[in-house]
């Protein structure tokens, strides 16, 4: 009989770190799933945006592309439409775009922009950089394609939030010991009843 | 056990509650646990998936089936709160007498830090009767532990007993 409880107590434990990772998880799918964003929190890792974001700031995305009935309805969506439907691009907008030979997306302000019908085609620039983002793309490539290239749309931040996510991934085993630790605390937290 | 610690006193008692009913023959019923179990698995299962989905292939598979994921997920992790809440809530033990005669259903809460007295509610049913009976006790903590913390099993045998006598064996 001590044997089958001591087995459902680990089972107990185990269940209650699952459900704290798989909560947080699917709250991050969640937020995924409204924005249509991949990642729809990233965090700011180099200074070319200076002065209007820093090296760790914390960046809210959104992908969702509002459909054509809606943007040609009228000229100028209220807040309340844009929060519901997104809004479309425009000059100034900040994006987050990704190249085919770039692992770590980019982060910069939307210059130039051509649009039609079918397509969507734009020209970014840091705002603490000289020139634009042309000389990083590919040979092939001479803009930017909304389909193909963006991961969102930047429509909210939070100073310096992200600077946990740059200490973790600067020096990996702080990160092994904080899950280590996170772990031992709910694998060793006594149960209130069996 | 660190001195002092409520939740210390509460988690101890409880588990010598069960022992102490499992070895007059009680047998112990886990059916509350088993369906927190299912529930709970019932969330990290659609999880695991969305997890593997994105990991061996890329996130538009994903979101193919993630609304379906999430839906499944939030109607488990519901599920899981009101049962927590509402049916398992402070239960500690469910289990049937050794002639089958009696079901017994025992609770426990430390109401208040600066009040160490245990409540416990023994829900009492007889064979297939539709009603139960409840009886309520409040024990002082420092009637049961010593000054080290440990229980102090006279003392806790002492007050079980009284309460089986004057509770289960009157039924």
């Amino acid at each position: 009989m001590k044997t089958k409880m001591n087995f459902r107590q680990v089972l107990s434990q185990v269940l209650n770190l699952l459900l704290v990772l798989s909560s947080a998880f699917m709250g991050y799918k969640t937020l995924s799933l409204m924005t249509d964003c991949e990642s729809p929190v990233v965090v700011v890792l180099s200074e070319s945006m200076e002065p209007s974001f820093r090296r760790g700031d914390l960046l809210f995305l959104d992908n969702r592309k509002p459909a054509l009935e809606k943007q040609l309805e009228g000229s100028d969506p209220s807040l309340w439409q844009k929060i519901w439907y997104g809004s479309s691009l425009g000059i100034g907008d900040i994006v987050v775009y990704s190249l085919p030979h770039r692992p770590i997306p980019i982060v910069h302000r939307v210059v130039k922009l051509y649009e039609s019908e079918n397509e969507t085609k734009f020209i970014t620039k840091g705002d603490n950089n000289r020139i634009d983002d042309v000389g990083l793309f590919p040979r092939t490539m001479t803009y930017l394609d909304r389909e193909k290239h963006v991961i969102g749309v930047v429509r909210g931040y939070f100073p310096y939030l992200g600077m946990i996510t740059i200490w973790l991934t600067d020096y990996p085993t702080l990160k092994y010991v904080l899950l280590g630790a996170l772990g031992l605390l709910t694998l060793f937290q006594k149960e209130e009843s069996s | 056990m660190s001195k002092y610690n409520i939740q210390e006193f509460k988690s101890n008692f409880d588990t010598a509650f069960i022992e102490f009913f499992n070895k007059k023959g009680y047998k112990q019923s886990y059916f509350v646990d088993n369906i927190r179990f299912l529930f709970g698995f019932g969330c990290v299962i659609p999880a695991a998936i969305a997890f593997g989905l994105e990991h061996f292939h890329d996130f538009s598979k994903l979101k193919e089936h993630l609304l379906c994921l999430l839906l499944v997920y939030f109607t488990f992790s519901g599920l899981l709160t009101w049962w927590i809440s509402f049916v398992k809530r402070n239960r500690i033990y469910m289990g049937t007498s050794p002639d089958q005669k009696l079901s017994i259903d025992a609770e426990t809460t430390l109401p208040l830090k600066h009040n160490p007295h245990l409540d416990l509610t023994l829900r009492i049913k007889r064979g297939k009767q539709p009603t139960t009976i409840a009886h309520k006790l409040s024990i002082p903590v420092a009637d049961i532990f010593d000054q080290e913390g440990q229980i102090s099993q006279d003392a806790f045998s002492k007050h079980i007993s009284s309460l089986c006598r004057s509770c289960i064996d009157k039924e």
